[in-house]
């Protein structure tokens, strides 16, 4: 396996955890967050800072960087889970702004716009994930693990009551069900998901700034759970697989990486705007945002 | 301080064209039209293109305003008007505003470059007034935006396409009893909203110079301001925009500018979590508060 596959592998392999985590609380709970990039962007950060800068082992890093950002997606559930759909996506939206400053302006922890280097490599009991190709099997393996695990969480009740509130809040409140509980709580799982993805991220790339956090990330995120389809397990590994597959084409064409770049995010938007138009339910998906 | 204060009401003069424009699409349609920021960036490029065929103040504001208004009219029949027909929701409708925006706006990048440029004014000599200095183009941004909110008063309350205009952010299915066309109704607020944005878009151009992501800012800015002025009223969220420039301006006196936008941000999250409307339970949306 060559180093761009090993790469390749990695990248999927934690984008599909992302977009798994954000379709726990878009397409089972019916709100679109934004702020999941951030709670990426915390999980990256936090294990940057541990292992980068206090020297930390990657073996605790890594589950006190999942406790962070879903610490964290715990506070911001709790503001705004009140919110009804658009609302709570705009909500999250400004979330997503305010905490995005703070990557890139608090310079004493985050290195600001220089970043953080460094961040080690996965590593556990003498072992450590050097090559490109030993870090995409850890990568592949915590992610089919992750998906384990939210697949099971899929099919518990938990997971269908937070379909019914999504369904009708107040239909599901009448038999018991409360709302701001589960959905706070489902919030705060796909946080520390996103997290642990943001973790993996940092590990793998061994360099972390602000705009691998941007919004322009949020929109890719967007279209994935968007095209792949929301409200079904095999959403999120569909449209990773598609969305990140379609823009290599771009490689064989003679035009500059950040033209590139720009390209991808505008067929990213023309995605999101045809999906809504043609197929709000993805390509496998069971929710359309109604 | 009295010279900040001049700053903001300028400042947020500018920003009331914009706010208003964004409330006479969103009042009465319920699209919430982020892809408005896009609109403003557009006619901002447009201005700077023209000065560049022909070095003249009328090249520039015909050319923003025209490509302003094509954009907005664009936008409406090709992502909105069909959402509307298949009455999709509130938040699929806000989906599809957000790809559009970030496809117009990475075109503009891949087309112009994503550096940020100047319109070449060069120095201009400043304007002495109560004891404070202003540029001519913050002069020119305070006029413009005082004419811009008189012309709204104007429409809304002397014109009948302003009474429509009230009647449906009122009552939509009355004023379709009495056989008003709402396709019709509803181009010509995309163009006077676009109008509206496209002026606000050549000011800041002129002022500040541009850059594809210049629009997001300002419309964060707009949109708190139309939220705060509350349902059913579009005056006073030209007079919010108004009170928040000079808001922001004072906090510069404290605050380095880098935390302005975390600030409108932390406002906009504040002003939706105070709409009882946009609790869960009740569980109306954007498009539901008109």
């Amino acid at each position: 396996m060559s180093m761009y596959a090993a790469h390749l592998v990695s990248m999927l392999s934690i984008y599909v955890v992302l977009a798994a985590s954000l379709n726990l609380v878009a397409g089972y709970g019916g709100m679109l967050s934004a702020a999941h990039v951030v709670l990426f962007g915390v999980g990256a950060y936090a294990l940057a800072c541990l292992t980068s800068i206090l020297g930390w082992p990657f073996l605790i890093a890594l589950p006190i960087s999942i406790v962070a950002a879903g610490s964290l997606a715990f506070v911001v559930g709790s503001l705004c889970v009140r919110l009804s759909g658009d609302f709570f996506l705009l909500a999250t939206l400004s979330v997503h702004v305010l905490l995005q400053a703070v990557f890139a302006n608090w310079i004493p922890v985050t290195g600001g716009p220089y970043g953080i280097g460094g961040i080690a490599s996965p590593s556990a009991f003498g072992w450590s994930a050097d090559s490109s190709l030993e870090k995409a099997f850890f990568t592949a393996a915590a992610a089919g693990g992750s998906l384990a695990i939210l697949g099971r969480l899929l099919r518990s009740p938990f997971v269908r009551s937070l379909q019914a509130i999504r369904d009708n809040a107040v239909a599901a409140g009448a038999v018991g069900k409360d709302p701001l509980r589960f959905r706070r709580r489902s919030f705060m799982i796909a946080g520390a998901f996103a997290g642990l993805a943001g973790a993996l991220y940092a590990s793998n790339i061994g360099y972390i700034d602000p705009h691998a956090f941007a919004l322009d990330e949020f929109v890719f995120l967007l279209a994935v759970v968007v095209v792949g389809g929301a409200g079904d397990a095999r959403g999120p590994v569909v449209g990773t697989l598609v969305l990140f597959l379609m823009p290599e084409g771009l490689r064989l064409l003679p035009i500059t990486a950040a033209a590139a770049a720009n390209a991808r995010q505008v067929l990213f938007g023309l995605l999101l705007v045809l999906a809504m138009r043609v197929r709000p339910q993805g390509l496998v998906g069971r929710y359309g945002f109604n | 301080m009295l010279q900040f204060v001049f700053n903001g009401i300028s400042a947020g003069l500018g920003v009331a064209l914009l706010a208003l424009g964004f409330a006479l699409i969103y009042r009465p349609t319920g699209v919430f039209h982020i892809a408005h920021a896009a609109v403003f960036t557009t006619s901002a490029y447009a201005a700077y293109w023209a000065l560049h065929v022909y070095p003249s103040m009328a090249t520039a504001g015909i050319a923003s305003i025209a490509v302003g208004c094509s954009t907005g009219l664009m936008l409406e029949w090709a992502v909105y008007r069909p959402l509307a027909v298949r009455q999709a929701s509130p938040l699929a409708v806000l989906v599809s505003s957000f790809g559009a925006y970030f496809a117009v706006v990475h075109l503009i990048a891949l087309v112009a470059g994503s550096e940020a440029k100047t319109l070449g004014r060069g120095l201009a000599s400043p304007i002495r007034f109560a004891g404070t200095l202003l540029t001519p183009v913050q002069a020119g941004q305070a006029v413009v935006g005082i004419l811009g909110m008189l012309a709204v008063f104007m429409y809304l309350r002397f014109t009948r396409t302003g009474q429509w205009t009230r009647a449906l952010a009122s009552n939509r299915t009355l004023l379709l009893t009495l056989g008003v066309n709402e396709p019709r109704l509803r181009a010509l607020l995309f163009l006077l909203g676009s109008s509206l944005a496209a002026a606000a878009g050549l000011l800041t151009a002129l002022d500040i110079g541009i850059h594809p992501q210049m629009g997001f800012g300002c419309f964060l800015m707009a949109a708190v301001a139309v939220i705060l002025a509350g349902p059913d009223r579009f005056m006073a969220a030209g007079w919010a925009a108004v009170g928040l420039g000079v808001a922001q301006n004072l906090a510069l006196a404290v605050l380095p500018a880098i935390w302005m936008d975390s600030i409108v941000s932390a406002l906009l999250l504040v002003a939706l979590l105070c709409r009882r409307e946009a609790l869960v339970g009740t569980l109306p949306s954007l498009g539901d508060s008109r």
